[in-house]
Parts: structure tokens; sequence; C-alpha cells
């Protein structure tokens, strides 16, 4: 797929998308989450890092005693000021904490080291020890765990992903557009897609099966002729391939033609047998597209069924050829040229005209060359 | 009526191959998760018994020695996980296994498997509980989602309703039959778990049962309103797949966030004060009196004239007691009636923060059958809190009990004298007694009445569903 056609897919997709309700409430709902838990990590650091301030606080005016002390009198023993001498040990959140908190309520952040602290002996035993207890939690918050914009990222994120294409896709595929498409209260859609290809002569992206088959129904319900079934439509939507725009695809497809001719060959006539293929031969031969099938009729006679096409667009000369080829074979007897009347007219007009004009040029043979009338 | 389309329902959903695959998927995790908190409850307790076993022979086999000096070698108490915790561990790999129990202090509980766990555990753990709660609701969401649209879509709606069956008789037969069908699914699991359940002396077997019968109702009702609200979203969708579309959401914003919401605003709302700072108003309070106004060497002072005049003496030698272990027996529960108030106020401020899981309750249904079903398991806070009381309660008593011989056996300023584990054996070893279920729904009634509130609301609902078109 090239750039320009992932491109096109991609804007349309994005214009379709922010046209639907559930995408605008999905993304509202994820953001306003998202920044709840934003604001709830920061508020989570901020806490920790105001008891970590509130135990350096007491220790700095614990020293300052210690100090105040020593200065009046510095002659007495070390362990008076045992109860005064403390040391902080934490372990403050950084930043990217409040983005994700993880089991920081769990565990110490800020210890008071003192004599007889043990961080891991905690049951040491006597009666100098001190135990270092861990911050008080509510053990029911910690059941509950964090909202915060890890958890968003890691569980809501994935879901609103989920939501979000399950509702886009789903809904395009499973009749979304082949059955409301066609419908008018959603031609608007309908229109707007073809709109939307075929405006600045955009290249039409390779698009999926369902789409190509609804894209034919939009461009019927926009009154553009359809392709035909069986139609390669892949090969006509590859630019790379083709480069149409659609405007000239429509007027190629409004200058096709198809007519039948059916070939009698009766069993006794021997220099009838071959004559359905001799047709298709110079048919071909003057530039149409000719298939030949053959059955029996209800006398035993084989019946040649010629279906013959071609376009007005080709070269002049050949539709004059073509036409010369149908109406010769129209008066012969035993064959039957089954066409609608404008075509026949439409393809016998540049030999009408180049008959006028010989016409004009030698008035006196006008009659002679006349066809197509009586 | 009513019967009639919930028996076809039952019928059309044990032929369904899809009932029986959502009901290996969630009989397949509830096997896994009975298995894991079984080994995990069996292996805990077996552990905690013998540490419980060994902190009493260490106190009993102590060599002679002055008693309140024995009685600073301590016991533990350690918390045997209770038989319905096989069901739902509720808050028990947080709230720390043992606790050491000392004179002059009161310890914190410590060694929460949580704080030893990775992060990852915090997602929840796969128990019992967990997969009713949360998984089973998705189960069922996905059972039901088509209970009305789908008949709508496929104009058999209108068919039964030409049949004689009013659009209420449906809903409520619709129901009916999926509750059925599910409750013929979790039998065999509650069977199960009554086969299951160990037995523990401090736990009594009536009261275990009065719990799981409890436990059986609480699950049921829950799966009763799930089911409930899934018909009624059902019917209020235009197709089946608006209806799943609303019912995930729904289970997305009920099972995952309202409960991690209400939680956070509860603890945003009431902080939760610092360590440090709580044991600095403790140690305050020791020195200066519970009012503030009464230090301690005023109140030692106080006692000691108290006692004089008690044995009509003049001077601490003359006492036929000993004086320090009288101080100490009224220090520990002046220090003692310190951590009570202090704890009380801690406890106030949990109590606060929880106050917003148990309303939101009201809102969650989730939430609701979440707090019955951690209380009725034993494992919510508040039973947490009792044992917390009950060991604080058991180290006044040993300590004391240590003290009073002190007193009574030795005299004034005599910290020499040993005694031996004649003396230890005084103590009663500790014994925990699980709270009764009266008690329960005295104090924590909250969560039974969401449960109901819920079950009400459903039904109603459901009764009063309108034909909105055939």
């Amino acid at each position: 797929m090239n750039g320009l056609t992932f491109s096109t897919l991609l804007a349309f997709d994005w214009r379709q998308l922010r046209r639907g309700r559930s995408f605008w409430l999905l993304t509202g709902l994820l953001l306003a989450i998202g920044g709840y838990a934003a604001l709830y990590g920061r508020g989570e650091v901020r806490e920790q890092h105001q008891k970590i301030a509130l135990l350096r606080h007491d220790i700095d005016s614990s020293m300052a005693v210690v100090q105040a002390r020593l200065r009046k009198d510095d002659t007495t023993a070390a362990w008076h000021y045992d109860d005064f001498l403390f040391a902080l040990h934490s372990n403050p959140p950084d930043g990217l904490a409040a983005l994700a908190f993880g089991q920081r309520d769990l565990h110490k952040f800020a210890v008071s080291i003192t004599i007889g602290s043990y961080f891991y002996n905690r049951y040491a035993g006597g009666y100098e020890n001190k135990t270092l207890s861990g911050e008080l939690a509510n053990p029911q918050q910690q059941f509950a765990g964090h909202l915060d914009v890890s958890f968003v990222l890691v569980f809501l994120l994935p879901l609103y992903f989920i939501l979000l294409s399950y509702n886009v896709l789903s809904s395009e595929q499973e009749g979304g557009i082949l059955g409301k498409w066609v419908k008018n209260e959603a031609a608007r859609a309908a229109e707007e897609k073809l709109k939307f290809l075929t405006e600045k002569d955009r290249p039409l992206p390779g698009l999926l099966e369902p789409d190509l088959l609804a894209f034919a129904r939009a461009a019927k319900a926009a009154d553009r002729p359809a392709p035909p079934i069986g139609f390669d439509a892949r090969a006509y939507y590859q630019p790379e391939q083709v480069g149409l725009s659609l405007t000239a695809y429509a007027a190629q497809r409004e200058a096709e033609r198809q007519l039948v001719v059916r070939v009698q060959e009766p069993v006794g006539e021997s220099q009838a047998t071959g004559r359905a293929d001799a047709l298709q031969r110079s048919l071909i031969s003057k530039g149409a597209t000719v298939s030949v099938s053959h059955t029996v009729d209800a006398q035993g006679n084989r019946v040649g069924e010629l279906t013959v096409q071609y376009s007005v667009q080709q070269p002049r000369s050949e539709v004059k050829e073509i036409s010369f080829m149908l109406d010769w074979a129209a008066k012969q007897p035993g064959y039957q040229v089954q066409e609608r009347e404008a075509d026949r007219a439409q393809r016998q007009a540049p030999g009408q005209q180049d008959a006028q004009r010989e016409q004009a040029r030698t008035p006196g043979k006008s009659q002679g060359l006349s066809y197509g009338g009586r | 009526m009513i019967t009639t389309i919930a028996r076809k329902e039952v019928r059309s959903l044990l032929r369904d191959g899809r009932f029986w695959l959502l009901a290996a998927v969630l009989l397949t995790l509830l096997g896994l998760s009975f298995v894991l908190a079984g080994q995990t409850l069996a292996r805990a307790n077996a552990e905690r018994t013998r540490a419980q076993r060994a902190s009493r022979a260490a106190w009993l086999h102590q060599t002679p020695k002055n008693p309140h000096k024995a009685a600073h070698f301590g016991n533990f108490a350690f918390r045997l996980k209770t038989p319905l915790s096989l069901f739902d561990n509720g808050l028990d790999s947080y709230t720390g296994t043992s606790v050491y129990l000392e004179p002059h202090k009161s310890d914190d509980f410590q060694f929460s498997p949580a704080a030893e766990a990775t992060g990852l555990s915090r997602f929840g753990e796969l128990t019992p509980a967990f997969v009713l709660q949360n998984i089973l609701p998705l189960l069922l969401i996905f059972l039901c989602f088509g209970a009305i649209s789908q008949e709508r879509e496929g104009g058999t709606l209108r068919l039964l309703l030409t049949q004689g069956a009013s659009f209420r008789q449906i809903a409520l037969g619709k129901a009916l039959g999926y509750w059925l069908a599910v409750a013929l699914l979790l039998l065999p699991v509650f069977g199960v778990l009554a086969l299951a359940l160990p037995r523990q002396p401090h736990a009594p077997a009536a009261d275990v049962w009065a719990r799981f019968a409890l436990l059986v109702v609480s699950y049921g009702s829950y799966a009763a309103i799930i089911i409930g609200l899934c018909v009624v979203v059902s019917a209020h969708s235009a197709t089946s797949q608006a209806a799943l579309m609303k019912l995930l959401g729904l289970w997305l914003l009920a099972g995952i966030i309202v409960p991690k919401l209400a939680s956070n605003a509860g603890s945003l709302a009431y902080r939760t004060p610092s360590q440090y700072a709580y044991a600095g108003l403790v140690r305050q309070d020791e020195k200066n009196g519970l009012d503030g106004h009464d230090p301690d060497d005023k109140r030692r002072a106080g006692l000691l004239r108290a006692v004089l005049r008690q044995y009509h003496v003049d001077t601490v030698t003359a006492l036929p007691v000993n004086f320090d272990a009288i101080a100490m027996v009224e220090s520990e529960k002046y220090t003692t009636s310190v951590y009570r108030k202090r704890m009380g106020e801690v406890r106030t401020i949990f109590r606060h923060q929880n106050q917003f899981t148990t309303l939101s309750a009201f809102l969650d249904p989730v939430q609701a059958v979440q707090t019955t079903s951690q209380a009725l398991c034993g494992t919510d806070y508040r039973q947490f809190s009792a044992f917390q009381d009950q060991a604080e309660d058991y180290r006044l008593y040993f300590v004391n009990a240590m003290n009073d011989f002190m007193a009574a056996h030795t005299k004034s300023g005599d910290w020499t004298t040993a005694f031996g584990p004649a003396v230890y054996r005084i103590i009663r070893p500790f014994d925990y007694q699980e709270p009764r279920l009266g008690w329960l729904l005295r104090h924590e009634p909250l969560g039974f009445a969401a449960l109901l509130f819920w079950l009400v609301v459903s039904g109603l609902l459901l009764f009063n569903l309108k034909l909105q078109e055939a």
C-alpha cells in the first residue's frame, strides 16, 4: 500500500470516527480518569514528601537542642544526648513515582535512626532495642490499590482501544454499510464517501471487499454507472495500475455497448456451418469483443449466439466498420441482431455521416449508397 | 407462565455450547483458585501454629529470672487464617501476620505478604471470591446481554407476546431461568467449599456454618442482581450489540474503576497521619499524661502515697510488697490506655476512609458483595482490628500478671530474686477467639444493607419493565 493510499484511508476513518458520539464519550472518560490519576499520584507523592519533611524538621530541632546544650557545657557524658541524637534515613519518591506509585505504600520510606535501632532484626531482645515500625497504613486502602497513570495506561488504555475499534470495524462490516448505505436516511454517508473519494482526482485506495460492493451501490445511488458483475474492480481501484479518475471511468462505462446476434445454422445447408464463428472472427478483426455460445433449437438446428461488446469511444473508423458488419448480418437470412434502437442509431451515425459527406461530393450517386433504410 | 419461560430458558441454556464453554472457564478458574488458596491457607496456618507453639515454648523455658525481666522476653501473637479465608482472602495479604508483645510498648503488625510480593499482586489475587465477584458478572453479561434484545431482533418477542405472555412475565421468567442455570453451576462450588473448610479451634463450627450459609445467600443474591440488571439493560437496548457494549462498560466501571476511585477518594479526604507524628504523640502522652497536666513523676508520687496509706506504713522499705512492680502495673495500664486512645484516633481516620468504600456499595453491587464477603469470611478490617485488640489485651494481661507476681513476692528495690518456669506457667497461652456472626452484623451492617438494597433495586427495575417495541 503506498503512502497516499494509507493517508487517504486514515483521513477517511478519522472523519468517520470523530463524527461518532461514542468516540468522544470514551475519549472524554479516559481523559477524565487519566487526569484524576495524575492528580492522585501527585497527591500521594506529596504526602510522602511532607512526612519526610516533618521528620527532618524534628531531627533538626533535636540537633539544635544538642548544639545549644553542648555550647553551654561540653563536659557531659555522651549518653545524656542519646534521646536527642537522630539521623534521618529516607527514600523520597521522585517525580516519576507519581505516575506509577507501585509498592511505595507498603514499605517504609523514612526512619529516624538512633541508638539501638535495628532495621532488619526487628525483634532483637533487650530493653534498649527499639523497633522501627512501618508507616501507619489502612489495609483496606492498600487492598483497593492505586488509580495512578500507570494503571490507566496498563489497564484502561487497551480497553479504550478495544471498545473503539470494536465499534468502528464491526459496525461497518456487520451490515452497517451494506444494510444502511442504500437506505435513504443513510444516503448522506454514501454520498459523502463518494464525494470524498472523487474530489481533487484523489487516487482511490485499495478497498476491502465489502467496501467495494458498498461503493458500487453508492455509485449507483449517486446516479453513476456501476461496474458489471464480475468486473474486476480491484484492478480498477488500484491507482498505480490503471490510474483512472472516477469521471473517466464513468465515461468509459457509459460508452460501453452490448448486443446479441443469433445465427442459425440449419443441418441441411452445408454452407451454413461455421457462420457464427466466421462472423465472430470478422467482428473481432474490426475491434469488437465477441464471445460465442452454441445451442441446438427445437428443430435440431445449431444456433450460434454471439455476444458483441464494443465502445463508442473506440476510434470512429472501428465503430463504423463494426456497424457495417452488424448491418450486413442483420440483412442476411438466418441472422438476428438484438440491440437497443438508440444503440443502433448511435453506431450507424459515423457511417451515415460519411455517406452524406460522400453524397454531397457526388450528388448523382446518392441513391445507391444509402443504407440502413428500407 | 413465568416458570414455563424459566424452564425453557434453563433447557436452552443447558443445550447451548456457549453456556458450557463459559461454565468450563469459570469452573477452571474457581478450581485453580481453590487449590491455590487451600495450599496457602494450609501452609500459613501450619507455620503460624508452629511459630505460636515455639513462642510459647520459649516463654516457658526461660531461665529463672525476675518476673518483669521475664516479661521482657515477650510473646508473639500469630493470626491464624480463618476457615472461610479459603474462599475470600480479603485484606489478609495486607494486614500483617504477627505482632510482638512486650512490656511498655504496643508494637505494630509486621510481615504482610503483599509487602514481600511484586507490584503485580496489586492487580488482584486469583481467589475464589475474586472469580465470583469480577469474572462471574462478565460471564453473566455474555450469557444474558441478548435476553430481550435477541428475541426482538429475531422477531420471536412478538410471537411470545401473542402466546399470551406479558412482557413482565417474559423478563421475570428469563431472569429466573438464567439464575437457576447459574445456581446449578455454583451449588457444586459451594459444596466443595463446605467439604474443604478446615476445622479450627478458635472458630466454632456453628458460627462458621452460619457464616457459610449467609455467604451462599449473598452470592446467590449477587448473581440475581447482576442477571436482573443484564435483562433490564437488554430490554432497554435497540440491538444486542448495544446491550453488550453498555453492560461491558458498566462492568468496567463497577468492577474496576469505582472501587479504586472510592478508596482513593477516601484517602484524599482523610489523610493518614505520619507514623512518626503518631509515635511523637504517644511519647508526649506517656510523659505528660493523657490530659497533658499529669506528668509521669507526679503520677508515681500520687501512687506511692496511696499505697503507703493502704498498708499503713510510712516508708517504701516498710512495705510488704514491691512498690516498683506496683508502679509498673499502673504505668502499664496507663500507657496501654494511651496507645488505645491514639490507636483509636488512627482507626477513626481509617474508618472514615473506609466509609467511602462502604457507601459506594450503594452505587456499585460489586462493592456490596465484596464488603459482605470479606466480613463473612473474617478477612475485613473490622475483624482484623478485633484480633489487634485481643492481642493488646493479652499483652496487658501477661505483663501485668508478671508485675503483680513480682509485687506480691518481692520487696521494693528487689530486682534480682529469680523465679522459675512455675511462674511462667501462670500465664495462659494466647487464645484468639473469632468474633461471632451476631457481633459482625451489629458492627458492619452496611454491606449487607447495600446488597439487600441492590436486590430490591434490581427486582423493582425488572418488575417495572415496560415494553418499548416488539
